[in-house]
C-alpha cells in the first residue's frame, strides 16, 4: 500500500505513466514495477488504477499500443507518441515549477514542526 | 474453485465492459496476463495459490467499477469526434443552404428549408397574409427559427439526472433533432469540464420543453446557448457574454399602425366609392404607414420600447457595448446572445397583445 496520502498524487498519475515510458516500451505490469522502484515504493498504482489509465492516455493519443507475441506469449506493450513526448516534457516542467516552489515554502515549516508518525 | 475465479472474474468484467467484442476480448487478454504474472510473483513468495489468486483479484477492485473506468476512457472520445464530424457535415450543409436561400424568389415568406435531418418531419412556418407587403426573412432567421421550433419538443429528462454533461446534451440533441456543439475552448477555460455531473433534474415534469431542460442543465454549470446557422452552440455565459452578434429584426408589423377601429370606421364611410372590405382598408393604411416611412415618432418609440426595457446599461445610448439603428422597417440590433433572446421574447409578447382583438381589451 501506497505510503503517500493518495489525494496528493490524484493530479500526477498521467505524469508518472509518461515518465516511466520515455525510458522505452513498457506492458502494464513491467510498468507498475518499475513505477514502484523508481519512487522507492512510494508510487504503488493499484492494477485497477492503473489499465483504465493507460487506455485514456492512448485514447488521448499520448501513447500507443502494440501487440507483440514474440515472447512466445500475446501481451500489449505501450510506448509514447510524439504528442506524448511533448506533454510529458510540458507536465515534467510545470511539476518542477511547483516542487520548487513548494520546497522553499514548506522549509521554515520543517525546521519548526516535528514529523508526525 | 479458485482457478475458476479468474475467468469468471473476466468474464464479469467483459459483460459489464460496454465496448464491441474486440476491445473487450483486448482487455480481458491484457489483464489476464497481468493476472498471471502477479500469480507467479506472490507463489514465489510463499503465497498459497489460492491467496495468491484472491488478492491479485482484490488489486483490479471491483468488475462493474473497473469496467466503467474502461468504458468511459472509450466513449470520451468517440463522442468528440462524432461531435466533430456532425460539426462538418451539418456546417457544410448550412452553407448551402444559405446559398440556396440566397437565390430563392422573394415572397411573402421564404420556402421551407430542407433540415440537415433528413426524414424530420416539420412543422409547416405560418404564412404570413399577403396583405402584408415583406422583404424576404433573413435565410439565417429562418434556421434560427426552426432550431427555437425544435426546442419546445417536449423531452423525456429521467435519464438525465446526475449524468455526465456531454452525454445529456447528446441526448437532447437527439431527441429534439437538434445539432448541438460545445465550445470546448472557452470552457476549459472556465474548467468545466464535459464530464461534469448535470444537477438532479425535477422529477414532477419527467417531460419538460427541451429549452427549460437546457436552463436548468446549463445555467448551475455557468454555461448558456446560443444558435448559429441553425445549430446550437454551448459556450460558458462569460463568453456569451462577451460576444456581440448583429442580428436583423423585422419590426414593420410593429411600426403599422394597429388602428384597427379607424379602419373599420373608414369601411363605413365607404359608402363614397362603394364597398371596400376591412382587410383592404387595413392594407390601404398600412400602405400609407409604408408611404410616410413609418413616422419617426414611431420608430423612436420602438426604440425606446426596447432599450428600456432590456437590459437597459447595455446599449450604446449609456455608454453600454451595444446598439440599435433601424432602416427601412427592419431593426438591427448589435448585442449579446443574451440580450439578442430578451429583444425577441420582447418583441414576442408585443406582436402577441397586438393581435388581440381591441374589443377584447374593453
Amino acid at each position: 500500500m501506497a505510503k503517500l496520502n493518495p489525494e496528493l498524487m490524484r493530479g500526477s498519475l498521467d505524469l508518472v505513466v509518461l515518465t516511466v515510458l520515455s525510458g522505452g516500451r513498457k506492458y502494464g505490469y513491467l510498468l507498475q514495477q518499475e513505477l514502484r522502484d523508481a519512487s522507492r515504493g512510494l508510487v504503488d498504482m493499484q492494477a485497477g488504477t492503473l489499465y483504465p489509465l493507460l487506455h485514456r492516455l492512448e485514447a488521448d493519443k499520448l501513447i500507443r499500443s502494440r501487440w507483440d507475441d514474440s515472447t512466445g506469449r500475446r501481451r500489449k506493450w505501450y510506448e509514447l507518441t510524439e504528442a506524448g513526448r511533448k506533454r510529458l516534457a510540458q507536465q515534467a516542467h510545470e511539476w518542477r515549477e511547483y516542487a520548487d516552489c513548494l520546497r522553499e515554502m514548506l522549509t521554515p515549516v520543517l525546521g519548526r514542526l516535528a514529523k508526525p508518525v | 474453485m479458485p482457478e475458476h475465479d479468474f475467468e469468471l472474474y473476466l468474464s464479469l468484467l467483459s459483460r459489464f465492459l460496454r465496448l464491441n467484442p474486440a476491445q473487450r476480448d483486448e482487455i480481458a487478454d491484457e489483464l489476464r496476463d497481468h493476472l498471471e504474472q502477479r500469480l507467479e510473483e506472490l507463489s514465489s513468495r510463499g503465497i498459497s495459490r489460492e491467496e495468491a489468486i484472491r488478492q491479485a483479484l482484490d488489486e483490479f477492485g471491483d468488475a462493474a467499477e473497473l469496467a466503467s473506468h474502461f468504458t468511459k476512457a472509450t466513449h470520451i472520445r468517440r463522442r468528440r469526434l462524432i461531435m466533430r464530424c456532425t460539426l462538418g457535415t451539418v456546417g457544410a450543409l448550412a452553407a448551402t443552404l444559405l446559398v440556396a436561400t440566397a437565390f430563392w424568389p422573394q415572397g411573402p415568406h421564404a420556402p421551407e428549408a430542407p433540415s440537415p435531418r433528413l426524414g424530420m418531419a416539420q412543422e409547416p412556418e405560418a404564412v404570413v397574409p399577403p396583405a402584408k407587403a415583406e422583404l424576404a426573412v433573413v435565410p439565417s432567421d429562418d434556421l434560427r427559427a426552426q432550431v427555437a421550433t425544435k426546442l419546445e419538443a417536449r423531452i423525456d429528462v429521467l435519464e438525465m439526472s446526475e449524468r455526465p454533461l456531454e452525454e445529456v446534451i447528446g441526448m437532447i440533441g437527439e431527441q429534439t433533432g437538434v445539432d448541438i456543439l460545445f465550445d470546448e475552448q472557452s470552457m476549459t477555460n472556465e474548467g468545466i469540464g464535459l464530464d461534469q455531473q448535470v444537477r438532479k433534474l425535477p422529477v414532477t415534469h419527467t417531460k419538460l420543453t427541451a429549452r427549460a431542460a437546457l436552463d436548468l442543465i446549463l445555467e448551475p454549470l455557468q454555461l448558456g446557448y446560443t444558435i448559429r446557422d441553425g445549430l446550437l452552440l454551448v459556450r460558458t455565459q462569460q463568453k456569451l457574454s462577451e460576444n456581440l452578434e448583429i442580428r436583423v429584426y423585422n419590426v414593420r408589423d410593429l411600426l403599422v399602425q394597429p388602428d384597427r377601429e379607424a379602419a373599420m370606421a373608414g369601411g363605413g364611410a365607404g359608402a363614397r366609392g362603394g364597398q371596400f372590405s376591412v382587410e383592404s382598408a387595413l392594407t390601404a393604411v398600412a400602405w400609407a404607414q409604408i408611404a410616410q416611412g413609418f413616422g419617426g415618432e414611431r420608430r423612436a418609440q420602438l426604440e425606446g420600447v426596447i432599450t428600456t426595457t432590456v437590459d437597459p446599461e447595455t446599449w450604446s445610448e449609456v455608454g453600454g457595448p451595444g446598439s440599435i439603428i433601424q432602416y427601412n422597417g427592419l431593426a438591427i440590433i448589435n448585442q449579446t446572445p443574451a440580450v439578442h433572446a430578451k429583444v425577441e421574447k420582447l418583441l414576442e409578447m408585443m406582436r402577441k397583445s397586438l393581435r388581440e382583438p381591441a374589443a377584447a381589451k374593453r
